[in-house]
Order: structure tokens, then sequence, then C-alpha cells
């Protein structure tokens, strides 16, 4: 076990995948001696070569056309896409190729991958850093999408991930990526990215968040919890396509009271998937409508303002307590 | 001010510190150097950030300082605070050897006040109720209220008058309830209950006719289970249940209540007559507990004791039967031109039509008929 | 044998030509065909021509849905296909009927696809080839991506892309051309240049004089061929497939004609005359090398009669079994899309079947 922080959790993730599999492939821009503009691939390419972390040509829509090809050959590639803002120009081959071989050639020629990105607001960066797109992403059908809230869910879902047989979006909340630390296994061990992790059971209320917002929640649930020191059940959801229903399901029923906290723009986005859900197959446990707590469809500002469209703590709390007391 | 040791070149993480040029409480001017640090690179010189007073060194020659740790305090003419944002957390920013952006380094922030779920226990306990209930009882409150300018008097409904009348609504509504009238003959269990009521009363228990009844009751369901049951039309069956387990209706100043008699099956015609005693009792002074209203398989409902004659009891949900008693009466028969006289118990069976038909509730009569003129204490 | 690559510089408008338009050989090239293989392409570029025909008719008699022909473009057909072996990759774009067919995808599975059966779309184990393309351009980086793999692995197996004039001027074509020379694939970029796409003349398309020679601003190796000349383009090809055993990628551009409209739904009387498509009619693949067949003996009349018959039997007979073939299973939607089912998922299928069977 060591204390490490969610960069370091997957940096060992990777490393243990590269040693485990020689067909293991990491590409992208900036990879290699540079170790990824977040120091994410540090010393990966001086231990493993430069035929295995890969510093690509400055073309996403490369990257992923690459990823594909070396996919259906045998490899399985892990391209890096350095920020969520560019995953643009190769979103085309993910929307396209990546989620449809499968499908397309009835199973004759698949393409499993790990596509890392760094995703989501809060670290004050420039334009195009920031973007929380992931309702996008999981609308596709043939695709997993898995994100992580701490360090130890990090490594575990990553390594997880790099055995999955079909093409999977790791998001990396970049706000997080060296605010945790905490203890974590130093050998290979895999979290189910498949399922939610119930984080704390209770039966009065179901607390729903994911990536950064997991942690913002966490540092807001103190001072909510000193006003209404109720029994909250906190789910991290970590697999947004597909939803763990089962556990959501359940957990809405048990307790009647549902808050999905995470930063996307509301419209059309995950919580309101999970909120028709809920509805639609709980209505009659319901004690109170499910509350979305979410950014504002509007872009992510510039970081003046960026920490004022992210759920504030105030945000949280207030939602947390309007379902709470809700007649 | 406070001034954080920067990342003085190309993405270094530390650096130490090698001397102070200048010392607490010196004025120095912008730019002015304060320090020297060495970094793996080479010996740095630190140049001041302002134009103010050295108020405050924080690390000493020799220490092992990392980018974005405090190094020094000034002290300027606009002694300004920088503006502490309110929810980012600025003053544990650092810049980080990353490419873009500043991200939070917990090595740099306080202990996080992550939150220890393990050892948290909550004491607020909150409602129950959902929004569907919630509004149907805002719907009955509001369906009740009269208005505030009548000149009318009020009774309060009790939570006991409330449950009644919502499961009375809800029993009617969802059966097909018809009653069945027949005058059975007691004599026999008028026979029985005098000659054995003075050692039971011995024994602590008040024999009633009820006890009696309720037994010919109970053998007449074993003899026909298919009024034992539940009704499961979803699966186009009736579930015969496993125990005969009897409802006695009870009648107290607070409303009506129904208590159970749990296998009843197995006890005899006094242990019936012990059990209808303890819950009527408990019934009455408001002890019954949940358990004890609930598990019935089938309903007696007896206001013979207050003196009705015929009714049409109301099924107890999910029962197919509910026998209604009355007040006995004695009567005089012809049988072949003879007159003869006979005690008998005016019965009212409310039988629920989706399952029985009317011919099977006669059945049953009759059946109960025979138990009652067959029964041994 | 010769290199051609480094004697035909496309930079200076030198095209790579064997057979002319008469069937009369120009270059005394070695070009290391055997008889018996000449045949066998001859018997291909009539099997696939018959092909099309009769899966356009098929079209025209509302059997099939829209498709893209072949027609004009046999020579380019054939040749990637003779070099390519089983276990090479073909990474074919959409216009890609009878390469897919000669390197062993079956004739039935291909016109089931075209009539939108994704029965057609399970194809054979024993050959690679990826399901046809239709985002132009977009598998160019595929086909890099495998022959990069095929390096990395030290396999024997190469790479082969076919792609139109259009697709050079999507941004896949600079990232996978870019990517294969950076980091040595090996692939060949093959562009069967038929002249358009859709309406829109190669001339528009972009101002470079040839599509060979924007290869070199890649540092890859470029060539310009006769795209009717079966033999040139089988020697080009050959040559292109051993530096990529050499893991160095190149661009061949096969100079020919689309003398079909852009597909079935298409008019392409609204862009070109007839007198253009006429001219172009005499330089088309199959007849030269008919004429050049005959000439060394191999075919005569009567042999091509029977060539021509039982080539249109063969069609016939397989677009028979076609038609025949049952719709794909409704559930099948559901089936292919991730390794494992989840049951949200399994929900939607209940709800399909469900519906199908209150029909």
């Amino acid at each position: 076990m060591s204390e490490i922080k969610v960069i370091d959790a997957i940096n060992k993730a990777l490393e243990i995948g590269l040693e485990k599999n020689p067909d293991l492939i990491l590409l992208g821009e900036d990879i290699g001696k540079q170790g990824g503009v977040f120091r994410t691939t540090s010393g990966l390419q001086a231990k493993f070569g430069e035929e295995r972390v890969v510093d690509t040509p400055l073309s996403e829509q490369g990257i992923m056309g690459a990823a594909v090809g070396l996919s259906i050959n045998g490899h399985l590639p892990v391209p890096e896409l350095q920020f969520d803002g560019f995953i643009w120009p190769g979103f085309d081959q993910i929307i396209n190729h990546i989620t449809r071989f499968r499908t397309r050639t009835r199973g004759r020629y698949t393409t499993p991958m790990v596509i890392r990105v760094p995703f989501g607001g809060g670290i004050h960066a420039l334009e195009h850093h920031s973007e929380s797109m992931e309702a996008i992403f999981s609308h596709i059908p043939g695709i997993n999408v898995v994100i992580p809230s701490d360090p130890y869910s990090a490594k575990g879902l990553l390594l997880d991930c790099l055995e999955s047989k079909d093409p999977v979006i790791f998001l990396e909340p970049k706000k997080i990526y060296r605010a945790i630390k905490q203890e974590v296994p130093d050998e290979h061990f895999r979290i189910d990215s498949k399922k939610a992790r119930i984080l704390r059971e209770g039966n009065d209320l179901t607390i729903i968040s994911y990536g950064a917002c997991m942690y913002d929640t966490k540092k807001a649930l103190p001072e909510f919890l000193k006003e209404y020191p109720i029994d909250f059940e906190l789910i991290d959801l970590v697999s947004l396509s597909p939803i763990d229903y089962n556990t959501i399901l359940k957990s809405a029923k048990k307790t009647g009271r549902v808050v999905i906290i995470n930063e996307e723009n509301p419209n059309c986005g995950l919580a309101s998937e999970l909120s028709a859900t809920i509805s639609e197959k709980c209505i009659k446990y319901l004690k109170a409508p499910v509350k979305r707590v979410t950014g504002f469809d509007v872009i992510i500002p510039l970081l003046k303002t960026e920490d004022h469209y992210l759920p504030t703590k105030t945000r949280i709390i207030e939602g947390l307590k309007e379902v709470i007391n809700y007649k | 001010m406070q001034f954080k040791f920067p990342d003085v070149g190309e993405g270094i993480h530390e650096g130490t510190l090698v001397n102070w040029l200048v010392k607490e409480g010196d004025e120095v001017e912008l730019d002015q150097a304060i320090c020297e640090v060495e970094t793996d690179k080479a010996i740095v010189e630190i140049p001041s950030p302002v134009k103010g007073k050295l108020i405050k060194t924080h690390h000493v020659e020799g220490d092992v300082i990392n980018v974005g740790e405090i190094l020094a305090e000034f002290e300027t003419k606009e002694n300004k605070e920088s503006k502490e944002s309110k929810e980012s957390s600025n003053n544990q920013e650092v810049k980080n050897d990353n490419v873009v952006g500043n991200l939070v380094d917990a090595d740099n922030a306080p202990k996080d006040s992550s939150f220890d779920f393990e050892n948290y226990t909550p004491s607020m306990k909150l409602s129950n109720e959902t929004i569907f209930e919630k509004a149907n009882t805002k719907n009955e409150v509001e369906n009740n209220k009269v208005s505030n300018n009548d000149n009318t008097n009020y009774i309060e409904l009790n939570n006991i008058k409330l449950t009644t009348a919502k499961r009375m609504k809800e029993s009617l509504h969802s059966t097909a309830q018809v009653t069945q009238f027949a005058d059975v003959i007691v004599d026999k269990i008028i026979k029985e209950r005098n000659e054995h009521k003075e050692e039971a009363k011995k024994r602590g228990v008040k024999l009633t006719y009820l006890a009696f009844i309720v037994k010919a009751y109970i053998q007449t369901l074993e003899d026909m289970p298919e009024f034992n049951a539940k009704l499961d039309l979803e699966n186009k069956r009736l579930v015969l249940r496993d125990h005969i387990s009897i409802a006695i209706a009870v009648n107290t100043e607070n409303g009506l209540l129904v208590p159970v008699i749990k296998d009843a099956q197995n006890l005899s015609i006094e242990g019936i007559a012990e059990q209808i005693q303890i819950l009527a009792e408990e019934a009455r002074s408001g002890k019954l507990d949940l358990p004890q209203i609930q598990g019935q398989t089938a309903t007696v409902t007896n206001y013979g004791s207050i003196g009705s004659k015929y009714s049409t009891p109301v099924l107890n949900s999910p029962d197919l039967i509910n026998l209604g008693i009355g007040s006995f009466e004695e009567k005089v028969y012809l049988n072949k031109g003879h007159v003869e006289s006979h005690t008998i118990a005016p019965i009212s069976l409310t039988f629920d039509h989706q399952a029985i038909d009317g011919a099977q509730a006669v059945g049953f009569l009759n059946k109960l008929q025979e138990h009652l003129e067959n029964l041994e204490y | 044998m010769e290199k051609v690559f480094y004697t035909h510089d496309p930079r200076v408008n030198s095209v790579f030509k064997v057979l002319d338009k008469n069937g009369i050989i120009i270059n005394n090239i070695n070009h290391g065909i055997t008889n018996t293989e000449l045949l066998e392409i001859y018997k291909w570029m009539i099997r696939i021509n018959a092909a099309d025909k009769k899966i356009i008719n098929l079209q025209r008699q509302g059997f099939m849905g829209t498709y893209p022909s072949v027609q004009g473009q046999e020579a380019c057909q054939v040749a990637a296909s003779f070099v390519l072996s089983k276990k090479d990759f073909l990474v074919p774009t959409f216009r890609e009927t009878g390469m897919m067919w000669a390197k062993g995808i079956p004739l039935k599975s291909l016109m089931l696809y075209w009539m939108g059966n994704e029965n057609g779309s399970k194809h054979p184990l024993d050959t690679e080839v990826l399901p046809i393309c239709i985002p132009v351009g977009s598998h160019l980086p595929h086909a890099q991506g495998i022959g990069w793999s095929q390096r990395l692995k030290k396999q024997e197996e190469i790479t082969l892309c076919s792609f139109s004039d259009g697709a050079t001027s999507e941004g896949d074509f600079h990232a996978a051309l870019n990517f294969a020379a950076v980091l040595k694939s090996r692939t060949i970029f093959f562009c069967q240049n038929n002249g358009f796409a859709i309406s829109t003349k190669t001339e528009k398309q972009t101002k470079s004089k040839t599509i060979a020679e924007k290869a070199f601003a890649y540092g890859m190796q470029g060539i310009k061929v006769d795209g009717n000349d079966v033999l040139a383009l089988i020697i080009a090809l050959k040559e292109a497939k051993e530096m990529a055993k050499n893991n160095t990628p190149t661009l061949v551009e096969a100079s020919t004609y689309r003398l079909s409209d852009h597909t079935t739904t298409d008019n392409a009387k609204l862009y070109r005359e007839d007198e253009e498509v006429k001219e172009k009619l005499e330089e088309e693949p199959i007849s030269r090398f008919e004429k050049y067949l005959i000439s060394l003996k191999i075919l005569d009349q009567e042999k091509i009669n029977q060539i021509k018959e039982d080539a249109k039997k063969e069609v016939e007979s397989i677009s028979k079994e076609a038609l025949a073939e049952k719709d794909p299973e409704l559930t099948e939607m559901f089936d292919y899309l991730l390794e494992k089912t989840y049951p949200e998922l399994e929900l939607q299928k209940k709800a399909l079947l469900q519906e199908y069977s209150n029909q």
C-alpha cells in the first residue's frame, strides 16, 4: 500500500499494464520524454521505450485513426487526448468507427482500446481545457465511458478497463489529479468499471456524483450534515455508459430522495438521464422530486469566474436541503 | 503579502535555501535580491516582488523549499490583502510543473477535511411519506375542511377512524362482496358451554358462545380450504393458506379494531376463548401492536353482543369471507307437523364473489351448521 | 527488376505505363506474370464487370439499395487484390466490389450488404478485408495503424489502403500519410484517381498536378501509373509491397476513369458530357488487355465468349442466392454492440421483440 495521488495511480496502472501486456501501446502528443502535459506518463517511455510509449505527430484524428488500425491488428492502444477540448478532431473516428466496428463486421473485427482524456473544469486553465461533455460520449452506442473520483478508483478502474474487450473512454478529472492522497494497493487490482460504487450506505437520501464533483460533494457534506445530520447514501456513479441502474434504482427506492451532482451543461445531460429513469421506475417511492445540481447551459468561463460556473459548495448544499425539506 | 517560492526554471519542484541576503525588518526595493536558492541547475538569486518591509522569513538557511511554499512576507504601503476567493482554494494553488493550468496539490494543502464516513452517526430522521401519500393526505384533509365561516361543530376523526375509513372503502372497491344469510341452530353449543363454563372459569378463562362458533368456523375452513385463501388473479389462481388465523372485530371507544388469533387451527375451544379474551382486553386498553392486527386468513364480526340480527359485514382484505354473527334467538319451528323450539344464531356470511359463488357459500353454511351440532368441548 | 518508383518521378509528370490503349506493349519491362496468371486476371476483370452490371440491374429493378459501380476501374480492382496475400490487410473505400471479391469476400455477401442485409457483413476468417468505409478518407488512418502494428509485431504482412481522389482533400489523408512516414508503417496508399468525387472533377479537388507528388511532402515515395493498365499497376504495386515489407509506406496514384455514375442515385449527365465518356471508353482497361492476350494467343474469340458466358451465369446464380436470403434476426442489432450485453439493453431488446410479436 502507498499513499498516492490520482496522477500517480494512473501512472502506476499504465506501468503495470505495459508490463503485463506486451501488445499494450501508449500513443499521444508529448507523452514520451515530457511525460504528458500533466506528467501522467512520466518515466514510462524511459522504462518501456519509444516503440511502446509513442510521441505522435500533432493530429487527434491521426491518433484516433491509428488506434483503430493498431487495435484491429491485435495491439491494445491507449491513446491519450491531451485535453477534453481537443477530442473533437478525433471524435469522427470515435463516433463513426471505433464504436461501430464490432456491429459493422458482426464481430469479425473489434476495436478494444482505452481512450484517456483529461476532463472537466476547475484548474484555471485556458479555453477548451475545461470541458464536461460526457453526455455526448455516453449518448453513443458501442462504447463504455468510465470516470474515477479518487486515487484508489483511478488505479483499479483503469486496470479493469485495460482488460476490456470493448472500447472505453476513460475520463480523468484533472481537478483532482493532485488534490487527493489516498492509500492504494501497490499491486495489480481491479474495480468493476461497469458498477457504481456505494461510498456510504444510508436510508434517507441518495446522493449521486462522479469525477471531481464527488470530491466537491464530499467537501460540502460536513457543513450540510452539521445542520441536517441525516442517514445519507453516497454513490459514485463510475460508469456513465452503461449506467449501473441496478444500484441506482435500488437506492432510489430505498431512500425516496435523490440528488445528482455534476458539472455538465444540464440540457440533455447525464443528470437528466438519471432523473428521467429514476422518476419513471421509482415514482411510487419518491418522497421528493429528483434534484439535479449541475453547471449551466453556457460555455465554461475563463478562470476569473470559472468557479462560479462549477457546482459551488453553496449550490450543492442548497440542492441537498431542497430535497430534504420538500413538502 | 505572502511571497511564495516560484518555479524559477523549467519545471523544478524544489530548491535549497543557501542564504538570506536581507533580514526581517529590512526595507527592500522592488527587484532587490533577497535570498539565494540552489536548484539542481544553478544557484539563483530571488528578487523581491515588491517595495516594502520584509516582515517575516519562512525558512532558514539549509532548508529545502518546495515550489509554492511561502518564502517571505512583506508589508507594503498599500497594505492590500489579496482578495480571497470565496470558493476556490487559491491559497493552496501551486504552479505545478504541468504545462497548463493550476492544480490543487494535496502536498501543499492543509490536511483534507475529507469526510470520515466511518465515524459518522446520523441523528436526524426524515418522514417516510411518499409524494403520493402526502398528496392523498393533503386531499383528504382539504376535502374534509369546512369553511371557517360556518357555525357548525366538529367531530375530529382520529387515526383509527381514518384508517378504518380508508380500509373499508378500499375493501368494497376491490372485491365483489355478497352476503348469504342463514339461521344456524346453536342448541348444542349452548349445552356444551353451560356444562363447562364453570371449570373454565376456574382456569381464568371466560368461556363464550363466540369461542364455540369460532371453533366450528375453523373446522369448516379445514373442510373447505378454498375459503381460507387469497385471490391471485394475475396468476389465475387461489392461494391456499397454510394456517388458519381468525380476526375478531372488536369495538372500542376509539373505533373498530380487528386483532388476530394466530394459528387458530391448533387451539382448543378454551384456547380460543382465552385468546379472544386477551385480544379484546388489549384492544380496549390500546395495547395492540402492529403484528397483532395482521396476518388473518378469515374474519368474524360478532355484533350479536350489541343486539343486532343480520348485517353485511365488510371483508377484511385480503380475506375471502367474513362471518357475521347476530344475537341468539329462540324460535319456534314446525317439523313434519310437530312444533319444535330451537335457539338459533342469525348468520350473515359475506364472501368475495370473485373467488366463491353462492352455491359454495351455502355449502359452507351447511357445513358450519353440521359442526355446530357436533361440537364437543 | 527495375525500380519504377525511382525512374518515374511524378513531379516531372512522368507516368508509368506498360500497355497502351490498343493493347500494345510500350515498355519492355519484365512484368513476371505467367500466362496462367494473365488469363486468371482477365477472367476476374470480366467477372467483376458482369457482377457490377448485374447489381446495377438489380437496383433498377428495385432489389438493391444505392450502389457505387466500379465500371472503368477493373484493372485497379484486380491488380491490387493480385499482389496482396490473404493475410495482407485490405482497407477499402466504398467503391470496391471487385477488389473485395477478388481478395476472398464472397460476391453473395457483397450483394447482401448493398441490399441492406447485414447477413452480408459476416465475412470469412481466412482473408483480412476491412468493411467498406463510407465517410470519405476516414479509413486511411486505420490502414496506417494496421501497417504500424504489423511492423511492431514483426509480421510478414503489409496493408493496402484503397481510396479515390476525393479522399485526398480530407484531413485524414494528411494525418495518415504523415503518421505512416514518421512511424514507418507497412502501408501502401493506393489512390484510384477516377477523375470525380461525385460531380467534382479532380482539378477542382486539388491544384496539385498529380496526387502522387503529394507523397514527397511527407517524406515518402509516390508514383503515378496508368490506372487502366493492369500490367503497369501490378508492377508498381509489387514494388510498393516490397517497400512496405521494408517498413516504408508509399503512395501509388492510378489514373483511371469512373465510367458510371457516382452511385445508382446519381445522374452524371448533369455534370459531364457524353463526348467525354465516349472518349474515355476507348481507354478502358478490359478491351486493351483482351487485345494483348489475343496477341499472346492466350485468348481467342471463342474463349472470350465462353468466359463472358460463364461470368454471366455465375453472377446470375449468386444473385439468385442473395435474393433468397432471409433478413437479419431483429436481435442482431443488440447482439453485436458490445462484448457483453447489459440489463437496460436487454429490456430494450425485449421490448422490440414484444412489439414485433404483437404486430
